[in-house]
């Protein structure tokens, strides 16, 4: 464990350990005495309280600073717990600034700025092309919701969508299950430490994701589920994903909380549409009668998660042209020195070329100067790998999947 | 007078539409009341016979035999038509009333019709009919209009100009028949075709070029004006020339279409490949031909060349439908009267039409005012079979005009030169994988080891064909124009990157149809 981590590891142990909280830590943080991007560790809190009076944070803020001052023990005590559950049960960290941190989360506040992981994390940035869907509903779902839930989710999966829910029982359970028997990704968020199944019905399911998917937590190693959880990690379900399919909610349900965090994050929200005279389906008829959209084909969900995906991809691009010096380095040698490209490289100058736009065949020819023959199969062979498709006689990057 | 022969036979051939036939003469003269009969289903031209021959026997200095005189044309049980038999009814005559310096059982093969002044003169589609002649005749005897023709058919004959040629042509020695043949052909001015019409359209280019040197089938698609029909001239110019009996083949039936009294077309004898184009609004009969006249039309004209067919969307179904024989067995079938003809009609065909009814679909700036529904509409009249016998699809769009002037002439011969110098590569490696005159366009089954493809190279391509969804045929194709490509650069075996490249010329927007 390197020192960043460590750092990260004293960050969430102060979040957890004494009263400071997100907002607090953004605050603390946005007043430009601690280098942006870096988490907040105690060092930085010692500095800052030796002239606590000229920081400008609002005195609630400073009282929590002389607080975890205080704890500085507990703090230490807490990280070393964490660095010892962390090796035993394989846990992985993702702060804000590794690559596998959800795009979407970025873009949003109050999202956690560090995230323990069991599984594949790549899963997690895959999102930001595959594009994600949160599925949930309630625990004691009924068969057709239950039905319903297996057919989308298995549905979605196979187009290469991202299946995201709460391993809780029933409609959560249901939706990871059918997503990895169709052998698509799956993204469960829990509201316990890495290492705490809850609950307990659902362990098989719960290695069966470490296996096959990946399961996330803002919360430390070794925390214990709380009720006060729950809703927020139901924010992280709907923050993940392009759109929110309820497929049950009863009238209190916690459904209702994350179908509302998708509403304030702007995400679509489709709600299976069920009998009036169902016990547990009338949260989520007021909710289409309060404008949230019917459920009713995996086509539609599909094509509006298409929607996000392109539209977030030009932001992408924007970051990808920052990061990725590979591509700006191949475009330099496709001036200089042509014949030193692999077949590889040509590729991602061919998908960098119709980045911006869709291109015709010719004018690819002509951009890249390279003879027709060699880039028709270059074309094909990005085609049969899914990663171009052609529409209307000019070439476009597709939604990537697998 | 020498011994009177009962009945004397003279040969000659005649045209049936478009197909010859041999026909055999025979003349009686018995005494009696002079009487002239030509039997045999003739129409009226052949009856008329009867008028020329008289005046013209005598304008050559012979006398009309006296007697009934009775011409039988064999066989008698088809219809017959046309002044060529005019020749060797004259020459039975005068061989049965024994004014000819010539056995009576000598075999004569002769043809033309015959001025009242003694001249004679050839009739239509003579290249065809010549081409019956069969060797053993122990004289053959053509108007000496008709040379052209029969270099075409590569017979020995003798050439005359009229009955009194014919008449010293017989005494012994005199007759000095000609062997022709099609060995000093002119070639054919460099045809050069505007390349600037496709300048920037690589894919289009590429596409030309390889559907020249595999004899594909090709789809050109594009709006109005974007240059498609000069890319299927392109294509006929880059073609190798006619060679052998194609340019006999060619033009005995242009001929025997009557194209060479078309001012238009000024048939003249050379190696260039014909490049036919047809047009939704021309007639059925004149695309397909006319079955109770045996006419086949342009498709049998495009025989060893290029047929273009425009609009390709806008056919009416039926004119489509009847392309799907000569596509796949390279003739056009008649029937009539219970008998089956079939004439052949190998070419290239490029088929050029809009990707949307208001052809903007591919266009840059310019706005699709289609439907989605039109667009997917469009594109579908065309039926499956004939998609399926199209290997190569190609998307063009218009250049801008400043580009267009930029094309020097001298770039237009290089790269006319460098693509024929292809193409003519290509098909030579054919020549020695497949029988002469089948390409890999035409072959009929792909087999992986006649191409030479290893199982890498099959297993992309089906890798291809699935993704895009389609048929073991499909596969087939893309087998096809991968070994084109292979041929072109000139490889024994095939490689991936050849099925690769072949991937992109299939119909990507037809499949959605």
């Amino acid at each position: 464990m390197d020192s960043k981590e460590l750092m990260w590891l004293e960050n969430a142990a102060i979040r957890y350990v004494t009263s400071m909280n997100y907002k607090t830590n953004e605050q603390i943080i946005s007043t430009g005495l601690i280098v942006d991007g870096t988490p907040l560790v105690m060092d930085d809190l010692k500095l800052l309280s030796k002239d606590l009076d000229s920081v400008k944070v609002s005195d609630r803020s400073k009282e929590v600073i002389r607080e975890v001052i205080r704890n500085e023990d507990k703090v230490k005590l807490e990280v070393e717990k964490y660095v010892w559950m962390i090796e035993q049960y394989g846990i992985k960290l993702i702060p804000r600034t590794h690559r596998d941190y959800p795009y979407s989360w970025k873009k949003l506040s109050g999202m956690p700025p560090l995230i323990f992981a069991r599984g594949d994390t790549s899963i997690l940035s895959s999102i930001s092309v595959n594009g994600a869907a949160a599925i949930v509903g309630s625990r004691d779902a009924s068969r057709y919701a239950l039905y319903a839930t297996g057919q989308f989710s298995a549905k979605l999966a196979g187009k290469g969508v991202v299946i995201v829910s709460g391993l809780a029982l029933g409609t959560d359970r249901k939706a990871h299950e059918a997503c990895i028997e169709e052998g698509g990704k799956t993204v469960a968020i829990t509201a316990g430490g890495s290492d705490v199944v809850y609950p307990y019905q659902n362990k098989d399911l719960y290695e069966r994701i470490t296996e096959n998917g990946v399961l996330i937590t803002e919360l430390p190693p070794g925390q214990e589920v709380m009720k006060q959880y729950f809703p927020s990690r139901n924010r992280l379900i709907s923050a993940l994903s392009d759109v929110c399919l309820i497929m049950e909610a009863g009238m209190y349900s916690g459904t209702l909380h994350t179908a509302s965090f998708a509403g304030n994050q702007g995400k679509d929200v489709f709600v299976l549409p069920n009998s009036i005279y169902s016990d547990n389906s009338l949260g989520g008829l007021l909710l289409l009668r309060d404008g949230a959209e019917v459920l009713i084909d995996v086509q539609s969900v599909y094509e509006r998660i298409l929607q996000v995906v392109d539209s977030r991809r030009a932001d992408l691009e924007d970051m990808n042209s920052e990061a990725g010096t590979g591509i700006t380095e191949l475009r330099c040698r496709v001036k200089n020195d042509p014949e030193s490209l692999s077949e590889d490289d040509w590729k991602a100058v061919v998908c960098d070329e119709i980045s911006e736009r869709p291109k015709n065949i010719d004018d690819l020819c002509i951009s890249l100067g390279i003879p027709i023959s060699y880039l028709s199969s270059l074309v094909t062979m990005l085609e049969t790998e899914g990663r171009i498709a052609n529409e209307k006689g000019k070439y476009v990057l597709t939604i990537r999947k697998g | 007078m020498t011994a009177r022969a009962k009945v004397v036979k003279v040969y000659t051939s005649f045209m049936d539409g478009m197909a010859p036939s041999e026909a055999m003469i025979e003349i009686s003269i018995y005494p009696g009341l002079p009487t002239f009969d030509v039997i045999g289903l003739c129409d009226s031209s052949i009856r008329e016979s009867r008028g020329r021959i008289q005046p013209a026997l005598v304008a050559s200095g012979f006398t009309m035999p006296k007697g009934h005189i009775t011409a039988s044309i064999s066989p008698a049980y088809m219809k017959k038509s046309g002044t060529v038999f005019d020749l060797p009814i004259a020459i039975g005559m005068l061989m049965a009333s024994g004014q000819l310096p010539v056995r009576s059982d000598a075999k004569i093969y002769a043809c033309g019709e015959i001025m009242l002044d003694g001249t004679v003169h050839g009739t239509p589609a003579a290249s065809l009919r010549l081409r019956l002649v069969p060797p053993g005749f122990d004289y053959v005897f053509i108007p000496d209009d008709e040379t052209d023709a029969a270099r075409c058919s590569g017979i020995t004959a003798m050439p005359v100009s009229s009955l009194m040629d014919l008449k010293d042509a017989l005494y012994d020695g005199n007759y000095r028949p000609f062997t022709f043949n099609l060995d000093d052909i002119d070639e054919a001015d460099e045809d050069l075709p505007d390349f600037s019409a496709v300048k920037g359209q690589e894919k289009a280019i590429r596409a030309l070029l390889i559907a020249a040197a595999g004899v594909h089938n090709i789809l050109l698609l594009g709006s109005p004006g974007c240059g498609k029909t000069m890319a299927g001239k392109i294509l006929a110019g880059i073609l190798p020339p006619l060679k052998g009996h194609e340019i006999g083949d060619v033009y005995s039936v242009m001929e025997a279409a009557g194209l060479k009294d078309d001012p238009e077309e000024g048939l003249v004898l050379s190696d260039r490949r014909p490049f036919r184009y047809i047009y939704p609004g021309m007639s059925k009969g004149r695309i397909l031909g006319i079955p109770s006249k045996l006419m086949p039309g342009e498709l049998a004209l495009a025989n060893h060349g290029v047929l273009f067919a425009d609009e390709i969307f806008e056919y009416k179904h039926e004119v489509l439908e009847a392309l799907r024989v000569p596509l796949e067995d390279h003739v056009v079938r008649m029937s009539r009267d219970g008998r089956n003809y079939a004439f052949p009609a190998s070419f290239i065909f490029v088929a050029a039409g809009n990707p949307c009814r208001c052809g903007m679909l591919y266009e840059e700036g310019r706005r699709c005012t289609c439907t989605p529904r039109v667009i997917n509409s469009y594109m579908s009249k065309m039926s499956g079979p004939i998609r399926d016998r199209i290997d190569l699809v190609a998307e063009m769009r218009s250049v801008s005009g400043d580009s267009l002037s930029q094309t020097a002439i001298k770039d237009n011969i290089k790269l006319n030169r460098k693509m024929k110098e292809l193409v003519k590569d290509a098909w030579q490696m054919q020549r020695e994988r497949f029988n002469d005159g089948i390409y890999n366009g035409t072959c009929c089954n792909v087999d992986a080891d006649v191409f030479r493809a290893d199982s890498k190279v099959i297993d992309y391509a089906s890798e291809i064909a699935q993704a895009c969804g389609f048929s073991a045929r499909g596969f087939n194709r893309i087998l096809r124009v991968g070994r084109t490509i292979a041929d072109l650069e000139g490889r024994e075996d095939m490689d991936v990157s050849d099925v690769a490249e072949a991937g992109i010329y299939r119909k990507g927007e037809l499949v959605r149809g």
